[in-house]
Protein backbone atom coordinates (compact mmCIF):
# COMPACT_ATOMS: atom_id res chain seq x y z
CA UNK A 1 0.00 0.00 0.00
CA UNK A 2 1.43 3.37 -0.94
CA UNK A 3 2.06 5.89 1.76
CA UNK A 4 -0.56 8.36 0.52
CA UNK A 5 -3.19 5.65 0.82
CA UNK A 6 -1.91 4.77 4.26
CA UNK A 7 -2.45 8.31 5.42
CA UNK A 8 -6.20 7.99 4.94
CA UNK A 9 -6.59 4.33 5.82
CA UNK A 10 -8.88 3.28 8.63
CA UNK A 11 -7.63 0.76 11.13
CA UNK A 12 -10.42 -1.51 12.30
CA UNK A 13 -10.62 -4.14 14.96
CA UNK A 14 -13.64 -6.35 14.46
CA UNK A 15 -14.98 -8.70 17.13
CA UNK A 16 -11.58 -9.05 18.73
CA UNK A 17 -11.47 -11.50 21.61
CA UNK A 18 -8.48 -12.12 23.80
CA UNK A 19 -7.78 -14.96 26.17
CA UNK A 20 -4.62 -15.02 28.23
CA UNK A 21 -3.77 -18.18 30.15
CA UNK A 22 -7.37 -19.40 29.63
CA UNK A 23 -8.76 -16.23 31.17
CA UNK A 24 -11.05 -14.05 29.11
CA UNK A 25 -9.66 -10.52 28.95
CA UNK A 26 -12.18 -8.98 26.56
CA UNK A 27 -14.71 -10.25 24.09
CA UNK A 28 -16.05 -9.01 20.73
CA UNK A 29 -14.36 -5.66 20.92
CA UNK A 30 -14.77 -3.27 18.00
CA UNK A 31 -12.64 -0.26 17.28
CA UNK A 32 -12.26 1.95 14.22
CA UNK A 33 -9.68 4.64 14.05
CA UNK A 34 -8.93 6.73 11.02
CA UNK A 35 -6.74 9.66 10.24
CA UNK A 36 -7.00 12.50 12.74
CA UNK A 37 -8.76 10.57 15.47
CA UNK A 38 -8.05 9.96 19.12
CA UNK A 39 -9.30 6.98 21.03
CA UNK A 40 -9.16 6.74 24.80
CA UNK A 41 -9.21 3.38 26.55
CA UNK A 42 -10.83 3.48 29.95
CA UNK A 43 -11.14 0.83 32.58
CA UNK A 44 -9.84 -0.39 35.89
CA UNK A 45 -6.52 -2.15 36.37
CA UNK A 46 -6.47 -5.53 34.71
CA UNK A 47 -9.26 -4.71 32.28
CA UNK A 48 -6.99 -5.28 29.30
CA UNK A 49 -6.00 -1.75 28.24
CA UNK A 50 -2.33 -2.59 27.88
CA UNK A 51 -3.17 -5.92 26.25
CA UNK A 52 -5.28 -4.14 23.64
CA UNK A 53 -2.46 -1.69 22.89
CA UNK A 54 0.02 -4.54 22.67
CA UNK A 55 -2.28 -6.36 20.24
CA UNK A 56 -2.37 -3.34 17.96
CA UNK A 57 1.39 -2.97 18.29
CA UNK A 58 1.75 -6.58 17.15
CA UNK A 59 3.23 -7.96 20.36
CA UNK A 60 0.23 -10.08 21.31
CA UNK A 61 -1.72 -12.41 19.03
CA UNK A 62 -5.52 -12.18 19.20
CA UNK A 63 -7.52 -15.25 20.12
CA UNK A 64 -10.36 -14.45 17.76
CA UNK A 65 -11.54 -11.67 15.49
CA UNK A 66 -9.83 -9.59 12.85
CA UNK A 67 -7.65 -6.54 12.47
CA UNK A 68 -7.76 -4.75 9.16
CA UNK A 69 -6.37 -1.65 7.54
CA UNK A 70 -8.59 -0.34 4.74
CA UNK A 71 -10.08 -3.78 4.26
CA UNK A 72 -6.76 -5.59 4.09
CA UNK A 73 -5.64 -7.86 6.91
CA UNK A 74 -3.43 -5.84 9.20
CA UNK A 75 -0.23 -7.40 10.51
CA UNK A 76 1.35 -4.73 12.69
CA UNK A 77 4.93 -5.94 12.54
CA UNK A 78 4.88 -6.32 8.76
CA UNK A 79 2.75 -3.31 7.88
CA UNK A 80 4.14 -0.10 6.41
CA UNK A 81 2.10 1.87 8.92
CA UNK A 82 4.60 3.27 11.41
CA UNK A 83 3.56 2.24 14.91
CA UNK A 84 4.91 3.74 18.10
CA UNK A 85 4.09 1.84 21.25
CA UNK A 86 5.14 3.91 24.23
CA UNK A 87 4.59 1.91 27.37
CA UNK A 88 6.36 -0.11 29.95
CA UNK A 89 8.96 -1.61 29.32
CA UNK A 90 10.40 1.22 27.28
CA UNK A 91 13.24 -0.67 25.62
CA UNK A 92 16.05 1.35 27.21
CA UNK A 93 19.10 -0.38 28.57
CA UNK A 94 19.82 0.88 32.10
CA UNK A 95 23.58 1.05 31.60
CA UNK A 96 23.54 3.10 28.42
CA UNK A 97 23.13 6.85 28.36
CA UNK A 98 19.81 8.44 27.45
CA UNK A 99 21.12 9.80 24.16
CA UNK A 100 22.55 6.43 23.13
CA UNK A 101 19.27 4.67 23.83
CA UNK A 102 17.30 7.26 21.91
CA UNK A 103 19.63 7.38 18.93
CA UNK A 104 19.60 3.59 18.77
CA UNK A 105 15.83 3.65 18.35
CA UNK A 106 16.08 6.50 15.86
CA UNK A 107 18.61 4.55 13.85
CA UNK A 108 16.51 1.39 13.87
CA UNK A 109 13.53 3.33 12.53
CA UNK A 110 15.71 5.30 10.08
CA UNK A 111 14.81 8.61 11.71
CA UNK A 112 16.94 11.53 12.74
CA UNK A 113 17.20 13.26 16.10
CA UNK A 114 14.51 15.77 17.06
CA UNK A 115 14.90 19.55 16.83
CA UNK A 116 12.58 20.65 19.57
CA UNK A 117 13.30 19.33 23.01
CA UNK A 118 9.75 19.54 24.28
CA UNK A 119 10.19 17.15 27.16
CA UNK A 120 13.47 18.75 28.31
CA UNK A 121 15.48 15.59 28.00
CA UNK A 122 18.71 17.26 26.89
CA UNK A 123 19.43 18.05 30.57
CA UNK A 124 20.06 14.38 31.33
CA UNK A 125 21.13 13.20 27.88
CA UNK A 126 24.51 11.90 29.02
CA UNK A 127 23.28 10.11 32.13
CA UNK A 128 22.76 6.35 32.13
CA UNK A 129 19.11 5.32 32.34
CA UNK A 130 19.51 3.65 35.73
CA UNK A 131 20.24 7.03 37.34
CA UNK A 132 17.06 8.63 35.99
CA UNK A 133 13.74 8.97 37.76
CA UNK A 134 10.57 7.29 36.48
CA UNK A 135 9.24 10.59 35.18
CA UNK A 136 12.48 11.34 33.35
CA UNK A 137 12.42 7.92 31.68
CA UNK A 138 8.81 8.53 30.69
CA UNK A 139 9.82 11.87 29.15
CA UNK A 140 12.64 10.21 27.26
CA UNK A 141 10.24 7.57 25.98
CA UNK A 142 7.79 10.22 24.82
CA UNK A 143 10.64 12.03 23.07
CA UNK A 144 10.65 9.14 20.60
CA UNK A 145 7.49 10.68 19.19
CA UNK A 146 9.44 13.83 18.37
CA UNK A 147 11.98 12.05 16.19
CA UNK A 148 11.89 13.43 12.69
CA UNK A 149 10.24 11.21 10.19
CA UNK A 150 9.06 11.56 6.66
CA UNK A 151 6.16 9.23 7.41
CA UNK A 152 5.16 10.74 10.72
CA UNK A 153 1.89 11.85 9.21
CA UNK A 154 0.27 8.45 9.12
CA UNK A 155 1.97 7.20 12.28
CA UNK A 156 -0.15 5.40 14.84
CA UNK A 157 0.70 6.26 18.42
CA UNK A 158 -0.16 3.75 21.12
CA UNK A 159 0.38 5.41 24.46
CA UNK A 160 0.09 3.38 27.63
CA UNK A 161 -0.34 5.61 30.69
CA UNK A 162 1.74 8.37 29.10
CA UNK A 163 0.94 10.99 31.73
CA UNK A 164 0.89 8.91 34.90
CA UNK A 165 4.35 10.00 36.03
CA UNK A 166 4.65 13.37 34.32
CA UNK A 167 4.63 16.73 36.05
CA UNK A 168 2.03 19.30 35.00
CA UNK A 169 4.38 21.14 32.66
CA UNK A 170 5.19 18.04 30.66
CA UNK A 171 1.58 16.83 30.76
CA UNK A 172 0.77 20.03 28.91
CA UNK A 173 3.59 19.38 26.43
CA UNK A 174 2.16 15.90 25.83
CA UNK A 175 -1.36 17.28 25.26
CA UNK A 176 0.00 19.78 22.74
CA UNK A 177 1.98 17.08 20.99
CA UNK A 178 -1.06 14.81 20.66
CA UNK A 179 -3.17 17.73 19.48
CA UNK A 180 -0.64 18.59 16.77
CA UNK A 181 -0.39 15.00 15.66
CA UNK A 182 -4.17 14.79 15.33
CA UNK A 183 -4.36 18.05 13.41
CA UNK A 184 -1.66 16.71 11.15
CA UNK A 185 -3.75 13.66 10.42
CA UNK A 186 -2.21 11.12 12.76
CA UNK A 187 -3.94 8.53 14.89
CA UNK A 188 -3.58 8.17 18.64
CA UNK A 189 -4.83 5.49 21.00
CA UNK A 190 -4.28 6.26 24.66
CA UNK A 191 -4.84 4.22 27.78
CA UNK A 192 -4.96 6.60 30.69
CA UNK A 193 -6.36 6.89 34.18
CA UNK A 194 -5.65 10.59 34.37
CA UNK A 195 -7.80 12.71 32.05
CA UNK A 196 -6.12 13.51 28.75
CA UNK A 197 -7.18 15.24 25.53
CA UNK A 198 -10.74 15.90 26.72
CA UNK A 199 -11.16 18.87 24.39
CA UNK A 200 -10.37 16.76 21.31
CA UNK A 201 -13.67 14.90 21.82
CA UNK A 202 -12.10 11.48 21.56
CA UNK A 203 -13.99 8.25 21.11
CA UNK A 204 -13.91 6.25 24.29
CA UNK A 205 -13.73 2.53 24.80
CA UNK A 206 -14.76 1.26 28.18
CA UNK A 207 -13.14 -2.00 29.22
CA UNK A 208 -14.54 -3.90 32.18
CA UNK A 209 -12.60 -5.90 34.71
CA UNK A 210 -13.47 -9.59 34.64
CA UNK A 211 -13.88 -11.42 37.92
CA UNK B 1 21.19 -4.93 6.85
CA UNK B 2 24.93 -4.70 7.45
CA UNK B 3 24.56 -1.20 8.81
CA UNK B 4 21.94 -2.21 11.34
CA UNK B 5 24.00 -5.28 12.23
CA UNK B 6 26.93 -3.00 13.04
CA UNK B 7 24.66 -0.73 15.04
CA UNK B 8 23.40 -3.65 17.13
CA UNK B 9 26.95 -4.90 17.53
CA UNK B 10 28.18 -1.52 18.78
CA UNK B 11 25.30 -1.32 21.22
CA UNK B 12 26.09 -4.78 22.58
CA UNK B 13 29.73 -3.92 22.87
CA UNK B 14 28.97 -0.77 24.86
CA UNK B 15 26.70 -2.73 27.16
CA UNK B 16 29.39 -5.38 27.70
CA UNK B 17 31.95 -2.70 28.51
CA UNK B 18 29.56 -1.24 31.08
CA UNK B 19 29.23 -4.69 32.66
CA UNK B 20 32.91 -5.55 32.74
CA UNK B 21 32.55 -7.27 36.11
CA UNK B 22 30.57 -10.03 34.41
CA UNK B 23 33.52 -10.79 32.15
CA UNK B 24 36.02 -10.57 35.00
CA UNK B 25 34.04 -12.91 37.21
CA UNK B 26 33.75 -15.39 34.38
CA UNK B 27 37.52 -15.35 33.88
CA UNK B 28 38.05 -15.63 37.63
CA UNK B 29 35.80 -18.66 37.65
CA UNK B 30 37.79 -20.22 34.80
CA UNK B 31 41.08 -19.72 36.61
CA UNK B 32 39.69 -21.08 39.87
CA UNK B 33 38.33 -24.21 38.21
CA UNK B 34 41.71 -24.78 36.55
CA UNK B 35 43.47 -24.31 39.88
CA UNK B 36 41.37 -27.09 41.37
CA UNK B 37 42.85 -29.73 39.10
CA UNK B 38 46.49 -29.63 40.29
CA UNK B 39 45.11 -29.72 43.82
CA UNK B 40 42.83 -32.69 43.23
CA UNK B 41 44.72 -34.77 40.67
CA UNK B 42 48.06 -34.03 42.25
CA UNK B 43 50.99 -31.94 41.07
CA UNK B 44 52.51 -34.66 38.86
CA UNK B 45 53.24 -32.81 35.57
CA UNK B 46 52.96 -35.94 33.42
CA UNK B 47 49.52 -36.74 34.69
CA UNK B 48 48.40 -33.11 34.43
CA UNK B 49 49.58 -32.67 30.88
CA UNK B 50 47.91 -35.94 29.94
CA UNK B 51 44.52 -34.70 31.09
CA UNK B 52 45.35 -31.05 30.50
CA UNK B 53 43.50 -30.45 27.24
CA UNK B 54 40.30 -32.07 28.45
CA UNK B 55 40.51 -30.03 31.64
CA UNK B 56 40.89 -26.77 29.72
CA UNK B 57 37.83 -27.63 27.62
CA UNK B 58 35.71 -28.55 30.59
CA UNK B 59 36.72 -25.46 32.55
CA UNK B 60 36.10 -23.20 29.55
CA UNK B 61 32.64 -24.68 29.02
CA UNK B 62 31.71 -24.59 32.67
CA UNK B 63 32.72 -20.94 32.90
CA UNK B 64 30.77 -19.76 29.84
CA UNK B 65 27.58 -21.82 30.16
CA UNK B 66 26.13 -19.91 33.14
CA UNK B 67 26.47 -16.70 31.15
CA UNK B 68 24.20 -17.84 28.33
CA UNK B 69 20.95 -17.22 30.09
CA UNK B 70 21.66 -13.50 30.21
CA UNK B 71 22.22 -13.36 26.47
CA UNK B 72 18.70 -12.16 25.69
CA UNK B 73 17.15 -11.88 29.15
CA UNK B 74 18.12 -8.25 29.80
CA UNK B 75 16.88 -6.96 26.48
CA UNK B 76 13.72 -9.01 26.86
CA UNK B 77 12.91 -7.60 30.28
CA UNK B 78 13.76 -4.04 29.24
CA UNK B 79 11.56 -4.32 26.17
CA UNK B 80 14.31 -3.81 23.62
CA UNK B 81 13.41 -6.93 21.62
CA UNK B 82 9.92 -5.52 21.07
CA UNK B 83 11.41 -2.31 19.73
CA UNK B 84 13.70 -4.27 17.46
CA UNK B 85 10.71 -6.22 16.14
CA UNK B 86 9.32 -2.98 14.67
CA UNK B 87 12.48 -2.63 12.68
CA UNK B 88 12.32 -3.51 9.00
CA UNK B 89 15.29 -5.83 9.41
CA UNK B 90 14.53 -9.28 10.83
CA UNK B 91 15.15 -10.09 14.48
CA UNK B 92 17.70 -12.66 13.35
CA UNK B 93 20.01 -9.78 12.51
CA UNK B 94 19.79 -8.58 16.11
CA UNK B 95 20.30 -12.10 17.45
CA UNK B 96 23.35 -12.66 15.25
CA UNK B 97 24.96 -9.38 16.32
CA UNK B 98 24.26 -10.21 19.95
CA UNK B 99 25.80 -13.68 19.69
CA UNK B 100 28.86 -12.44 17.83
CA UNK B 101 29.53 -9.76 20.43
CA UNK B 102 28.89 -12.17 23.26
CA UNK B 103 31.27 -14.69 21.73
CA UNK B 104 34.03 -12.09 21.40
CA UNK B 105 33.73 -10.66 24.89
CA UNK B 106 33.61 -14.07 26.56
CA UNK B 107 36.25 -15.84 24.47
CA UNK B 108 38.98 -13.27 23.93
CA UNK B 109 39.72 -12.70 27.65
CA UNK B 110 39.79 -16.47 28.05
CA UNK B 111 42.35 -16.84 25.28
CA UNK B 112 44.44 -14.07 26.78
CA UNK B 113 44.95 -15.93 30.04
CA UNK B 114 45.17 -19.33 28.36
CA UNK B 115 49.02 -19.34 28.14
CA UNK B 116 49.21 -18.86 31.90
CA UNK B 117 46.79 -21.71 32.44
CA UNK B 118 48.74 -23.93 30.03
CA UNK B 119 51.93 -23.35 32.00
CA UNK B 120 50.12 -24.03 35.25
CA UNK B 121 49.01 -27.49 34.21
CA UNK B 122 52.22 -28.33 32.38
CA UNK B 123 51.00 -28.11 28.80
CA UNK B 124 53.65 -27.39 26.21
CA UNK B 125 53.26 -23.81 24.97
CA UNK B 126 54.19 -24.89 21.42
CA UNK B 127 50.67 -26.23 20.98
CA UNK B 128 49.07 -23.08 22.33
CA UNK B 129 48.15 -21.64 18.94
CA UNK B 130 46.36 -24.77 17.76
CA UNK B 131 44.63 -25.18 21.10
CA UNK B 132 43.43 -21.57 20.93
CA UNK B 133 42.01 -22.11 17.44
CA UNK B 134 40.13 -25.23 18.47
CA UNK B 135 38.78 -23.43 21.55
CA UNK B 136 37.69 -20.48 19.41
CA UNK B 137 35.81 -22.77 17.06
CA UNK B 138 34.30 -24.71 19.92
CA UNK B 139 33.15 -21.68 21.87
CA UNK B 140 31.72 -20.10 18.73
CA UNK B 141 29.44 -23.09 18.26
CA UNK B 142 28.66 -23.04 21.97
CA UNK B 143 27.59 -19.40 21.80
CA UNK B 144 25.15 -20.18 19.00
CA UNK B 145 23.76 -23.09 21.00
CA UNK B 146 23.58 -20.81 24.01
CA UNK B 147 21.69 -18.27 21.92
CA UNK B 148 19.13 -20.89 20.95
CA UNK B 149 18.76 -22.02 24.55
CA UNK B 150 18.55 -18.46 25.85
CA UNK B 151 15.87 -17.60 23.30
CA UNK B 152 13.85 -20.67 24.13
CA UNK B 153 13.85 -20.18 27.88
CA UNK B 154 12.94 -16.47 27.78
CA UNK B 155 10.26 -15.77 30.33
CA UNK B 156 10.59 -19.14 32.03
CA UNK B 157 11.27 -19.45 35.72
CA UNK B 158 14.76 -20.69 36.68
CA UNK B 159 15.85 -19.79 33.18
CA UNK B 160 19.57 -19.92 34.03
CA UNK B 161 19.69 -23.57 34.98
CA UNK B 162 17.26 -24.51 32.22
CA UNK B 163 19.48 -22.88 29.59
CA UNK B 164 22.53 -24.72 30.92
CA UNK B 165 20.68 -28.05 30.87
CA UNK B 166 19.65 -27.39 27.28
CA UNK B 167 23.10 -26.36 26.10
CA UNK B 168 25.29 -29.04 27.62
CA UNK B 169 23.87 -32.13 25.85
CA UNK B 170 23.72 -30.27 22.54
CA UNK B 171 27.34 -29.27 22.88
CA UNK B 172 28.60 -32.86 23.18
CA UNK B 173 29.77 -33.10 19.55
CA UNK B 174 31.70 -29.86 19.96
CA UNK B 175 33.39 -30.95 23.16
CA UNK B 176 34.21 -34.41 21.74
CA UNK B 177 35.85 -33.08 18.60
CA UNK B 178 37.51 -30.29 20.55
CA UNK B 179 39.16 -32.77 22.86
CA UNK B 180 40.10 -35.01 19.93
CA UNK B 181 41.92 -32.03 18.46
CA UNK B 182 43.80 -31.65 21.71
CA UNK B 183 44.70 -35.31 21.91
CA UNK B 184 45.92 -35.23 18.33
CA UNK B 185 48.02 -32.18 19.22
CA UNK B 186 49.75 -33.99 22.05
CA UNK B 187 50.26 -37.15 20.02
CA UNK B 188 51.46 -34.96 17.11
CA UNK B 189 49.06 -36.62 14.68
CA UNK B 190 47.32 -34.39 12.09
CA UNK B 191 44.61 -32.18 13.58
CA UNK B 192 43.21 -30.93 10.30
CA UNK B 193 40.31 -33.42 10.07
CA UNK B 194 39.04 -32.48 13.53
CA UNK B 195 39.36 -28.77 12.87
CA UNK B 196 37.49 -29.22 9.57
CA UNK B 197 34.67 -31.04 11.33
CA UNK B 198 34.44 -28.28 13.91
CA UNK B 199 34.32 -25.62 11.21
CA UNK B 200 31.56 -27.60 9.50
CA UNK B 201 29.62 -27.83 12.76
CA UNK B 202 29.96 -24.09 13.33
CA UNK B 203 28.82 -23.22 9.83
CA UNK B 204 25.78 -25.47 10.01
CA UNK B 205 24.99 -24.03 13.44
CA UNK B 206 25.00 -20.51 11.99
CA UNK B 207 22.43 -21.57 9.41
CA UNK B 208 20.30 -23.35 12.00
CA UNK B 209 20.63 -21.05 14.97
CA UNK B 210 19.70 -17.70 13.46
CA UNK B 211 16.20 -18.68 12.26
CA UNK B 212 15.56 -20.59 15.49
CA UNK B 213 16.58 -17.59 17.58
CA UNK B 214 14.41 -15.32 15.43
CA UNK B 215 11.39 -17.56 15.97
CA UNK B 216 11.95 -17.96 19.66
CA UNK B 217 12.37 -14.21 20.19
CA UNK B 218 9.15 -13.56 18.32
CA UNK B 219 7.41 -16.14 20.44
CA UNK B 220 8.85 -14.62 23.60
CA UNK B 221 7.43 -11.19 22.74
CA UNK B 222 3.96 -12.67 22.46
CA UNK B 223 4.23 -14.24 25.88
CA UNK B 224 5.47 -11.12 27.62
Amino acid sequence: MSSSKLAHATLSLTNVTLFRANKLIFKNLNLNISSGEVCILNGPNGAGKTSLLRIIAGYLPISNGMMSLNGHIFEPLKSHLPIWYIGHPFGFHPNLSAVKNLSQIAFMRKLSMFDEDRFNVIDFFQQPIRTLSTGQIQRLALSQLLLKSNRQKEALWLLDEPNSTLDSLHCLALETLIEEHIEFGGRVIVAAHQPLCRHLSPQTIQLEAKP
Amino acid sequence: MILIFCQYFIREFEISISQVTDILSQIGFFILVMMLFPLTIGPDPNKLSEYGIALVWIAAFVSVVPAYDRLFTDDYLHGFIEKAAHNEQPLGCYAAAKCLCFFLVTTIPLLIILPVICTMIGLNLSIFFELAISLLLGLFGMTLLGGIASGLVLGARRAAILAAVLVLPLSLPIIIFGCMTGIALIETTPIKPYISIMIAMDLSLIVLAIPIMQLSLKNAIENN
